[in-house]
């Protein structure tokens, strides 16, 4: 528990960890709030039998299509996370602070259980926030069209996929960080294995493959399969973002109980 | 004694050439601007319609390892104090700097001709020349950034990110700013018109160069 708070302590004085964290919130306000004006005309021209028209030329129900504008806007920000968990994974590889942490806490599987738990903290603390701004932009075009509509069920469920998806993805570029003990080869090899997925080159070439990336299970679980063109269900994508942490921590575990300390 | 400037740019010609990320680099981009190009040439991307930008004719995706070399270029010397040694051997600042920048021009443009040719020999189109000059300008833009930074890391990967998961999210709201950022310049330096894509890119390398020329005149040598 103490191994986890000093931890949680070095995330929070890591100057990286706020620059990283302030880009990424700062992104997320400008666009919401750049994209209120788009969302309150589209509600307002919602037609009488109930749709909408989010994407010029696609008109579609309008609860499932706001609800699932709502989780995209947040799945765009949950691909930066990766990239803020190797900044936060990737700290003690210089200077040679890994040794001085590893004589505080010799177990190393607990250093290395307390830096993933830490990171993780970190990460779900940012999607929630995250959360929040989408939820709140959206909010501001809905509230008088929908009053109920972000405190459905399904809106709920959808929020909990997103802060699932989020954490998990982003502690996969913390572990590969902590594989390669280099920030900057852990930040570009989680935006090689997103820039895979997002060019849809798999999609459609090898959807099976393209199912077992992360990024690929995000939109699997939380975009709507009548609307975007998807590669598995929601039980093998959720999987698959199991999967991935679990895999890439034990082995950043192991490598980090047999390797020399560096 | 002061070193003659040409001694200086080929000491700094030296220490580009023997730092191994720098032939890591150019072979990473070789490799992968060829497997664009072979991508290009086989027609399965223009088969997917506008889902897919990173295969197309227009493409730059090989200068995102390419930048590396002049980002070591001037972002090595801030590890374990080397800089202070080169200013012990140059003490002139502006010259140091103004070598270091000609030897990164020259190692760049080299290694830019070298890059783009298994792609362009692919391409349809085929023309090297307006390539080159993006890969160029785009290696100044990180060389500058590596001075200013005093790091490697963080140039190299907002050049990455930027491109990659910045722009597609910023381009949904404000399409025309987009087009204004580094990377997006230099692409459009590939089609025409591309006076606008020149200039914009060689103005984001003039701001960023000269950035980093203000902080090593300034800054202390030791790096800190």
């Amino acid at each position: 528990m103490s191994a986890l708070r000093a931890e949680l302590t070095k995330i929070a004085r890591l100057r990286g960890t706020w620059i990283v964290t302030g880009a990424i919130l700062a992104l997320h306000v400008l666009i919401t709030v750049a994209n209120v004006p788009n969302n309150v005309d589209a509600v307002a021209a919602i037609t009488p039998d109930g749709r909408i028209e989010i994407f010029a030329g696609e008109s579609r129900p309008a609860e499932p299509a706001l609800i699932e504008m709502l989780l995209a806007s947040s799945l765009q920000m949950g691909l930066f996370l990766p990239v803020l968990g190797a900044v936060l994974a990737g700290s003690e590889f210089r200077g040679g602070q890994l040794r001085v942490s590893l004589l505080a806490v010799p177990r190393r599987s607990t250093l290395a259980l307390a830096k993933t738990a830490a990171v993780g903290v970190h990460l779900f603390g940012v999607a929630v926030v995250v959360a929040v701004v989408s939820t709140a932009g959206l909010h501001y075009a809905v509230r008088n069209r929908f009053p109920g509509l972000l405190g459905s069920a399904e809106a709920l469920r959808g929020q909990a996929a997103f802060l699932a998806f989020a954490v998990l993805s982003a502690l996969v570029g913390a572990a590969v960080t902590l594989i390669v003990r280099s920030t900057l080869v852990g930040v570009l090899a989680t935006v090689a294995i997103l820039a895979v997925t997002m060019t849809q080159v798999l999609a459609v070439a090898a959807p099976q493959v393209d199912a077992v990336f992360p990024l690929s299970a995000g939109r699997n679980l939380l975009l709507d399969p009548a609307a975007a063109r998807l590669t598995a269900g929601p039980a093998h994508a959720l999987a698959v973002l199991v999967a991935w942490p679990v895999l890439t921590t034990a082995v950043a575990g192991v490598l980090l109980a047999r390797r020399d300390a560096r | 004694m002061t070193p003659r400037p040409v001694d200086v740019f080929v000491a700094e010609l030296v220490k580009i050439g023997t730092a191994p990320g720098a032939w890591v680099a150019l072979a990473a981009a070789v490799a992968f601007d060829a497997a664009l190009g072979a991508l290009a040439r086989s027609g399965a991307v223009v088969s997917m319609g506008t889902t897919v930008s990173l295969g197309g004719d227009g493409t730059l995706a090989a200068v995102h390892p390419f930048v590396a070399i002049a980002v070591f270029a001037a972002g090595d010397e801030y590890r374990c104090g080397q800089l202070g040694v080169s200013l012990l051997a140059v003490p002139r600042r502006t010259r140091l700097f103004g070598a270091k920048l000609a030897a990164t021009v020259v190692v760049a443009g080299v290694g830019a001709a070298v890059a783009v040719l298994p792609g362009c020999l692919q391409r349809p189109d085929g023309s090297a020349v307006p390539r080159v000059a993006a890969y160029v300008l785009l290696s100044l833009v990180g060389f500058g950034l590596a001075g200013v930074t005093r790091s490697v890391v963080t140039p190299l990967v907002l050049l990455v990110v930027v491109p990659v998961l910045v722009s597609p999210a910023l381009g949904a709201v404000f399409p025309t700013l987009v087009e204004y950022f580094p990377y997006e310049a230099a692409r459009s330096m590939l089609g025409e018109p591309r006076d606008v894509g020149t200039v914009v890119a060689a103005g984001w390398a003039l701001v960023s160069v000269t950035a980093a020329w203000a902080c090593v005149v300034r800054r202390d040598g030791a790096g800190r």
